[in-house]
């Protein structure tokens, strides 16, 4: 990965900060998949790119919320999820992790 | 949390009911009904979501089809009538416009427990969750108890 800015990175996280903390307010008594992961903050998190990795691997590991899997996926490629663990949401977050920590990530 | 879930559900505000577990990001109302507490149950085709189970061979689809069709998986039937049958449990199927947004589940008191979304479970009265997020009640399942280790 290459090396971010201290300032930038700095914004970015207080960017993912604000937007996982509006999308889990404004999410958090739905039960649709579609429409918690089509709710506007988590598709501007998707949008941030791989400069929001490191925040969402932190939160990833802080929370276990595997509910990040698709942003995860949709800004990496990646797909470490084997088909056992669909709709594990705390697996889905240990596999998350191990992978970004075998890819190299660190946070 | 209580004035959050009060002000989202004003019926809970005027009948009884009561938090029954913490809040759980690990399975949501559908599975809740289904008695499943490792998995959230939702239709999506997008690949990329990994986060959400779905029955095999039933229709990924948010149509009342779809979920009436998980639920017969487990030995559901539609049904009438929300009132406490011996020898049978019962599902309610909530949508709004159309589309289904929420499961509730019969205990055997008569009363309801139904999870909300990534939030805790509770015990309520059926119909007090009903409203601009949930919707309305649109379809009752059944089964026999007996059925209840499918």
């Amino acid at each position: 990965m290459s090396s971010v800015p201290v300032n930038t990175a700095e914004n970015v996280e207080q960017h993912v900060a604000r937007l996982l903390k509006r999308w889990r307010e404004e999410t958090a008594y739905l039960s649709s998949s579609t429409r918690i992961l089509g709710h506007p903050a988590y598709q501007e998190l998707i949008a941030l790119g791989p400069a929001a990795l490191p925040f969402l691997f932190r939160d990833l590991q802080q929370t276990g919320d595997g509910h990040l899997s698709k942003a995860l996926a949709a800004i990496t490629g990646a797909h470490p999820v084997p088909a056992a663990e669909r709709g594990q949401v705390r697996k889905i977050a240990e596999t998350w992790l191990r992978w970004a920590r075998e890819n190299g990530y660190r946070w | 949390m209580v004035e959050a879930i009060e002000a989202l559900f004003p019926g809970l505000g005027t009948s009884t009911y009561r938090v029954t577990s913490a809040a759980s990001r690990d399975y949501n109302c559908i599975a809740w009904a289904a008695e499943d507490t490792r998995h959230w149950w939702w239709p999506d085709l997008d690949p990329d979501n990994d986060a959400i189970f779905w029955p095999r061979g039933v229709a990924l689809e948010e149509t009342l089809d779809a979920f009436a069709a998980v639920f017969a998986t487990r030995g559901y039937v539609a049904c009438s009538g929300e009132e406490l049958e011996p020898g049978f449990e019962r599902i309610a199927l909530f949508a709004k416009a159309g589309a289904p947004t929420h499961a509730a589940r019969q205990l055997a008191s008569g009363r309801w427990t139904s999870k909300l979304g990534l939030r805790e479970d509770i015990e309520h009265d059926l119909h007090a969750v009903s409203g601009d997020l949930y919707g309305t009640v649109v379809l009752l399942l059944k089964r026999p108890l007996s059925a209840a280790s499918l």
